[in-house]
């Protein structure tokens, strides 16, 4: 069927002002922040963006995506940062590619708040609700409640977007990631049929765990449509802490020394000494030099704060300790520490030399995080190439940043050698390829070579298997997670 | 505007150039609030110029998405880059008026 055809169908089903088909228009949702700076020529005559509003609308649009066989890219915010959501994916030999052709389902009509409940703890929302939208409700309804998981991007990322990626962010160590808040979800499957799966309630045995398994599925079983989630009670205060220390280690000790004393914090980031330089240059912001690490801990309101801080500069006062700053969350150092954190992504991209910067998304046990950042060391010095390195200390997920040109076939088959040494490195000390950006296109790859590391290929083969009754005709999100 | 004082152009790539497609910009866009699509937020605008003095990739919806922002200039102190959004959208707008320009797709 002919894009014409499909556009005159989708009008059928929406009102035609919610069919987007320019070719301006496309060169917008046609993209994530990956692919984004690759300049994808006309698309109007191989896609369309269709923009629901609810669940049956979802219905209708896959119903008539799986009798025509036209693929259908579910579509949040676009923020994946593993090509999950654009119409651009890389192809198992490494090459560029855009899909031929299909239908973007962008969920940003899908906003409303439906249902809270203070007492149960619970929120009902549509897929199109940011992250931040939603924790600025519950603060304007003087819940004293919060939604804790927070990816960096949770501005701009939407609730369906999040738990189709799986989503973790800084507070991972402390409150889990998507996975541990999604109580209960409805969805649309590969056949456009709406499913209902969850509870409101903590405790929930229903049959198989299908809520759990939409989670980071990225859009390839089922649009989510709308979903409960947890809620928990607000910190009552933060105290925020940045120091620096000359060498990795003896900050990693430090932290492990907090940990120890304080129990898990809220945030632990850690920044290397040349991303504290980056910083620096591009944003002027300076604290202090050499490798930086930020933690905040939550207090509630019997905690004796003086206490506290005096604790906490009992441990900081060490001599490998440059510098330390202590802030609670009154005062204006505290936004001034976090927008040094915000500022990783930024300041890397704005001082790359090459065109592209790859962000990987390992994860290792918390004991093999100064192994790896030895590794990474050492891979940097090996082939000579910019590698940066920072992440979340407290759960072992760390985010090498790699430069790369990807548009000259010699530096991309390069640059891919390097990405698959330092993703299987993690895997080797016990971690994973990926730990919340999901696996989008760029990883089908690694996650082939990390269940043939455990000697379980045929897992592989069991998840497209259970991707064929979700969606028999491949037609949601094709060429992502797993390989064709 | 005076050519020598700056190129409108070369402003633009130089600002466009700063985007990573974060988004964080659009939660504060009061047009993409009212209005159904990317386009007319903060994010959507620094892309329609991209592909415009990039790409060369330009329709009606160009002036559209450039002429509704309402330079309120919230999305600024948004943006991790720091990007000129309202520059770059009084940039596209210079460009779009100017005649040789708007012949193209008028």
């Amino acid at each position: 069927m002919g894009i014409n055809d499909i556009y005159k169908n989708l009008t059928k089903i929406l009102d035609e002002e919610r069919v987007l088909r320019d070719p301006v228009t496309l060169g917008l949702y046609s993209v994530d922040s990956v692919s984004f700076p690759t300049m994808p020529k006309d698309l109007s005559e191989k896609f369309v963006v269709a923009m629901p509003k609810d669940a049956r609308e979802v219905s209708e649009i896959i119903r008539f995506c799986y009798k025509n066989k036209i693929p259908l890219i579910p579509q949040g915010s676009s923020t994946s940062l593993s090509l999950g959501s654009g119409v651009i994916s890389l192809s198992s030999l490494n090459q560029l590619t855009i899909l031929e052709k299909g239908v973007i389902l962008h969920t940003g009509l899908m906003k409303r708040i439906t249902e809270l409940s203070t007492i149960d703890r619970y929120v009902v929302v549509e897929a199109g609700v940011r992250i931040d939208e939603l924790n600025d409700r519950l603060t304007l309804d003087n819940t004293e409640l919060f939604f804790p998981v927070d990816p960096a991007s949770a501005r701009a990322a939407t609730i369906g977007g999040a738990i189709a990626s799986g989503a973790g962010g800084l507070r991972g160590a402390r409150y889990g990631t998507m996975r541990d808040w999604v109580l209960a979800l409805e969805f649309v499957d590969g056949l456009g049929r709406i499913h209902r799966v969850g509870c409101r309630t903590i405790k929930c045995r229903q049959g198989y765990d299908l809520t759990r398994f939409l989670v980071g599925s990225e859009g390839t079983l089922g649009v989510i449509t709308l979903a409960t989630l947890k809620l928990w009670p607000k910190p009552k205060k933060i105290i925020r802490t940045l120091y620096f220390t000359e060498k990795f280690f003896e900050g990693y000790k430090t932290f492990l020394r907090i940990r120890e004393v304080f129990g898990v914090p809220l945030i632990s980031e850690y920044l290397s000494d040349r991303i504290v330089r980056k910083i620096y240059e591009t944003t002027g912001l300076y604290f202090g030099e050499g490798h930086a690490f930020i933690i905040d801990l939550e207090l509630d309101k019997y905690s004796d704060i003086l206490r506290v801080k005096r604790d906490l500069e009992e441990i900081l006062r060490n001599e490998s300790v440059r510098k330390y700053l202590i802030a609670e969350d009154t005062e204006k150092d505290f936004e001034k520490i976090y927008f040094l954190r915000r500022s990783m992504y930024p300041s890397t991209l704005k001082t790359r030399k090459m065109k592209y910067i790859i962000t990987e998304d390992i994860v290792v046990p918390i004991s093999k995080i100064p192994e790896y950042i030895e590794f990474i060391e050492k891979i940097r010095e090996r082939y000579k190439r910019d590698i940066e390195i920072g992440g979340h200390l407290g759960d072992g997920n760390l985010h090498p940043k790699l430069e790369a040109d990807l548009d000259d076939p010699e530096d991309r088959d390069l640059v891919m050698k390097i990405a698959r040494e330092i993703v299987l490195e993690a895997v080797r000390l016990g971690g994973s390829i990926s730990a919340e950006h999901g696996i989008g296109t760029m990883k089908i790859g690694f996650l082939v070579e990390e269940f043939r590391y455990r000697e379980s290929e045929h897992t592989i083969d069991l998840m497209k298997n259970l991707k064929k009754i979700f969606d028999p005709e491949n037609i949601l999100n094709p060429g992502r997670v797993i390989p064709a | 505007m005076n050519k020598s004082l700056i190129d409108p152009v070369e402003f633009i790539r130089r600002e466009v150039s700063k985007c990573v497609y974060c988004g964080f910009c659009e939660y504060e866009c009061p047009t993409l609030d009212v209005l159904y699509d990317r386009g007319y937020g903060p994010r959507g605008r620094i892309r329609v110029a991209n592909l415009y003095v990039n790409s060369n990739i330009i329709s009606k919806k160009t002036i559209e998405y450039i002429f509704t922002c309402v330079l309120c200039a919230s999305c600024v102190q948004a943006c991790p880059a720091r990007i000129d959004i309202p520059g770059v959208v009084i940039a596209m707008r210079y460009l779009l008026n100017n005649k040789s320009t708007y012949k193209r797709f008028s």
